[in-house]
């Protein structure tokens, strides 16, 4: 959460030398600006952060931001290093760099902290609902059986054959029904709560306190967002 | 039974207290420890099984509340011992990020030699994912770069050992001796302060 | 060469560059840096500070990042010695000099572009005019190689001689008679004004004194920068008390930068008046007295450890103290107050203390005891006189211990300049009190036991053993001067307030070296002194070895073993 506080509302001013507009190399795709990217980024880091499991992730999105802020450096190496201007761009551009890299981070602490749970629910998505970029994917893999061959080595192995197994007992999985705080975007009219089906409408802009499962659905439609 | 005055689980148990009491850095593996602990859930399990078979074969059923007991203390220390690696590879993991990919060589006494191959294929794959996450650009993104929020472009360091020529990414050189205080770019000296070469003065 | 507009000639040349910042060892300079630091930081420019102790450190430093910087900032050093030739800087090196030292050197007044000495030319005294000191060498191309340097002065006519036989093969054609008639003319005029010159040079570095507070030149670059604040006053503030308390200036001038402070403070108190609570950080001008640190302190301590009161109501013997009883019992003030901590008093006699003082202070003979100064509080509890900022500052800078080297006090010192580091400044005032309780236990037993010798023109004292606290110069500087005033005060003998002290206390036992301060006579006002030429001529008259490293000339090492040897050759020297 703290970490949320602490970067001021950052927006990314576009030079006018380099255009406002973004263009992506996928032609069918719609023209999108560069503020829109960091918008969605934003939410999305917020929301991961605050989401006691994991969302589906950004990577477009992030790669699109990639290219802009190495765009963006480009454009920076020509501007005079005194410049007032200069100076703005590259603080500027360190909480860009800044909010990619630690969304990348919680990402991967969830990965590492519930890594077989992740795996098992990937392995029952369908590709285009995977939440894992297939880098993620590949580290989670990765990871799993990295840990699984250090706790083989050090102890499982030396165990009796019968208490070997039982790895399903070993898996973390996230509490769903931790209470997050939320606002919600639009309108969202009867959000069931509490177990015995009450409802409540939410206005937009409004904020709750609720338990993360009866919301998960709102803030992947982006109806509402974590704060 | 092994030891009168020995409760089952206790070994496992000390493990993990010596382990939560050295907060920061790692405490050295416990290999006494740990075999201690494997022996007596093996010695717990052989108790178990040739009681099970007389169960099985007499049918008495006053060894079931035993036998269950046993199986219960035989998953806690199992349990207790897992922690114990987990909370150790939680550690290690923690390294990676502060010292980057090789480890210290005081730390490294510390380690056994599963957790150092851990380290390594940790490290590994972390750097591979860092490689990737710049995706077709080809831009690698430091992920241990960047660890706090920004707050400003540069910072006040000073030096706490004699560091040598540090060259900056616009061509300067800095001479990092110790004692002396210097104004540079954050971004590029991020990892110095973070492996104490450089203090950050408030 | 003077820089006068600080603002163009000097931080706007800076602006973007890299900066090597280096810093002397005293307070008025770790202000100086800290205040230019703060500019720095402001503009986003890289620098490196390095602090440096003497003239082989400044070598070292310069050494060290050379080559990688090309704008070196001198802060209260390098102003008297010729960095051209000391350094030997690569062409496009750039020095800027802001040194409260003087006499500064000759060289660097007349460099041209590469040393650029911050300050106002017309406010220097006696500096030599060129054609006084440098020969113009245009007309003489025989004799180019021994003109331009005055620190070869003593280059005496043996290099001339050899000179003019390498010439001779030349000027065979003219008649030879003529010929020699001509240069043993021209010799002539050139001995003279060689002469001349030593003369001039002489008067000019005689004395060494001190220029405006270097915090204080660069607090003022901060204000017509627009980017001043309370903080940096405070720190050129404590920048020129430094230099009024350890004598290195006269109260005059001090008295006419004053006006000056007080100007700056009501202006930045009035900018910041929207936010003005109670808490908010606050400097006043007031009158104050001179004990040292009597605000964290009991007041009988206070003053009985303070130079002036000190030495007024001789209070290390039995008299004085009794007469410091009569005086508190005429204050009004019970024992039992005066003798716990100032904090701790009771808040009415607290308040009326300053005032009590100043009514009994010309009957009781102590009427300089009060003098103008400002005091910094913030939050409800925090309230430091700027004295008691030097103070804590001098102590922590000379706490060097085993493992705490001087580079270690040095930046601890700075550090404990920031408001946020409260600890290290009441740690610091904690040291000072136990250096001046020490100070005060030497003057006593030195006295008591008659160690204060007389040499007919100066007195000295000899310390035999290696000390906590008189190892260092700063700390020897303060005994010295509260044993020469503390000895004037008991001794009968009449010229004794115009006599100077030399004080020496071995550094290093291993080493033999022992460190000599000497401190100008109780009567003289002005704080010229003349012991850095005088050093400098008993060395070279005796032959002793003299390691004058420090930027304070009046502070010199020798071997222990030379240590007589050198008072003879002074001695003679100046009677």
């Amino acid at each position: 959460m703290s970490d949320v506080e602490d970067v001021p509302e950052t927006q990314l001013e576009i030079d006018d030398t380099e255009g406002a507009e973004l263009e992506d190399e996928d032609d069918d795709m719609e023209q999108i600006t560069a503020q829109k990217v960091l918008e969605i980024l934003e939410t999305a880091w917020i929301n991961e952060m605050c989401a006691p499991e994991i969302l589906p992730s950004q990577a477009d999105m992030l790669e699109l931001m990639v290219s802009q802020v190495a765009h963006m450096e480009e454009q920076m190496r020509d501007l005079d290093k005194n410049d007032f201007r200069a100076v703005v761009h590259s603080m500027e551009l360190e909480r860009v760099r800044y909010i990619m890299a630690s969304y990348l981070r919680c990402r991967l602490q969830k990965i590492e902290t519930f890594t077989q749970h992740i795996l098992n629910q990937e392995a029952g998505r369908e590709p285009d609902d995977k939440r894992l970029s297939p880098e993620e994917t590949k580290f989670a893999q990765e990871f799993a059986s990295n840990l699984d061959e250090y706790f083989h080595k050090v102890a499982t192995q030396y165990m009796p054959n019968q208490q070997r197994g039982e790895a399903e007992q070993r898996i973390v999985t996230p509490n769903l029904m931790s209470h997050v705080f939320l606002k919600a975007n639009v309108a969202v009219p009867a959000v069931i709560v509490g177990v015995d089906d009450e409802e409540v409408d939410m206005a937009a802009g409004s904020q709750h306190i609720i338990p993360y499962q009866l919301v998960a659905d709102l803030i992947q439609n982006n109806q509402a967002q974590l704060i | 039974m092994s030891g009168q005055t020995k409760m089952f689980g206790e070994k496992a148990f000390d493990l993990l207290k010596e382990l939560e009491r050295s907060s920061q850095t790692i405490p050295a593996f416990d290999d006494d420890g740990v075999r201690q602990v494997l022996e007596e859930i093996k010695a717990i399990f052989e108790e178990n099984v040739a009681q099970a078979s007389t169960y099985n074969a007499s049918g008495d059923r006053s060894l079931w509340p035993l036998l269950n007991f046993r199986h219960a203390a035989l998953q806690r220390n199992k349990r207790c011992l897992l922690a114990y690696l987990y909370e150790r590879c939680k550690r290690i993991k923690a390294l990676r990020w502060e010292f980057g990919p090789i480890i210290p060589g005081d730390i490294k006494q510390a380690l056994c030699e599963p957790e150092v191959t851990f380290f390594n294929n940790y490290s590994k794959s972390l750097a591979a994912y860092m490689c990737s996450a710049g995706y077709n650009q080809g831009l690698p993104i430091d992920l241990t770069n960047n660890l706090r929020p920004p707050k400003s472009l540069y910072i006040e360091v000073r030096c706490m050992e004699d560091y040598g020529k540090f060259e900056l990414d616009d061509g300067e050189v800095i001479h990092l001796k110790k004692n002396s205080q210097h104004y540079l770019p954050r971004a590029q000296v991020e990892s110095l302060v973070r492996q104490g070469i450089l203090h950050h003065i408030a | 060469m003077f820089v006068q507009d600080l603002r163009n000639d000097f931080y706007r040349q800076l602006v973007g560059k890299r900066i090597l910042i280096v810093v002397n060892y005293d307070i008025d300079a770790i202000c100086a840096s800290r205040i230019l630091q703060a500019l720095f930081k402001y503009d986003h420019m890289l620098y490196t500070v390095v602090p440096i102790m003497g003239v082989t450190g400044l070598k070292r430093a310069y050494g060290e990042h050379q080559g990688d910087v090309k704008y070196v900032v001198l802060v209260n050093c390098g102003g008297c010695v010729d960095i051209v030739e000391l350094l030997q800087p690569a062409e496009d090196v750039t020095f800027f000099i802001c040194d409260s030292h003087r006499p500064l050197d000759v060289c660097n007044i007349y460099s041209d572009r590469q040393v650029c000495i911050l300050g106002d030319a017309s406010l220097e005294e006696n500096i030599p005019a060129f054609e006084t000191i440098f020969y113009d060498s245009d007309g003489e191309d025989d004799e180019e190689d021994e003109s331009s340097d005055p620190e070869q002065q003593h280059n005496d006519s043996g290099a001339g001689e050899s000179d003019q036989e390498d010439e001779a093969p030349r000027s065979r054609k003219l008649s030879r008679l003529e010929r020699h008639e001509q240069r043993v003319l021209k010799q002539r005029a050139r001995r003279q004004w060689e002469s001349e010159r030593d003369r001039i040079m002489f008067e000019y570095t005689q004395f060494s004194y001190y220029g405006r507070s270097a915090a204080l030149m660069v607090f003022e670059l901060a204000w017509k920068l627009s980017k001043d604040n309370m903080d940096l006053l405070w720190w050129a503030i404590v920048g020129i008390t430094e230099q009024l308390l350890l004598g290195k200036i006269e109260s005059g001038s001090y008295t006419l930068e004053l006006e000056q402070i007080q100007s700056h403070v009501s202006r930045l108190t009035n900018k910041t008046n929207d936010q003005n609570t109670m808490s908010a950080s606050k400097i006043t001008f007031e009158n104050d007295l001179h004990l040292v640190l009597y605000r964290h302190w009991p007041v009988t301590e206070s003053m009985r450890y303070s130079r002036y009161s000190s030495c007024q109501l001789k209070l290390w013997t039995l008299r004085g103290e009794k007469r410091l009883h009569e005086l508190l019992l005429e204050m009004g003030l019970p024992l039992v107050h005066a003798r716990q901590t100032y904090g701790a008093m009771d808040l009415v006699l607290r308040k009326e203390f300053f005032s009590m003082v100043e009514r009994l202070a010309e009957k009781y003979d102590i009427a300089d005891i009060v003098y103008g100064t400002f005091t910094l509080s913030y939050g409800y509890r925090s309230r430091y006189a700027a004295a008691d900022y030097v103070y804590a500052l001098l102590a922590i800078m000379e706490s060097v211990k085993k493992h705490k080297t001087p580079e270690d006090c040095f930046l601890e010192a700075s550090d404990a300049l920031s408001r946020q580091h409260k600890q290290l400044l009441s740690a610091g005032i904690d040291q000072a009190k136990l250096l001046h309780a020490a100070v005060f236990r030497q003057v006593q037993s030195s006295l008591e036991a008659r160690q204060v010798h007389s040499a007919g023109s100066f007195f000295y004292y000899v310390l035999q053993e290696e000390h906590a606290f008189f190892s260092y110069p700063y700390a020897l500087g303060l005994l010295a001067r509260f044993l020469l005033r503390g000895h004037v005060a008991t001794s009968r003998a009449r010229q004794a307030p115009d006599l100077p002290l030399i004080a020496s206390c071995p550094l290093d036992a291993a080493e033999g070296m022992c460190l000599l301060v000497g401190v100008v006579p109780v009567r003289e006002d002005s704080p010229r002194n003349f012991f850095g030429k005088a050093f400098e001529q008993a060395a070279q008259k005796s032959g002793v070895a003299l390691l004058q490293d420090f930027f304070e000339p009046a502070v010199v090492q020798l071997r222990q073993s030379d240590l007589t040897r050198f008072l003879d050759a002074l001695t003679v020297l100046l009677t």
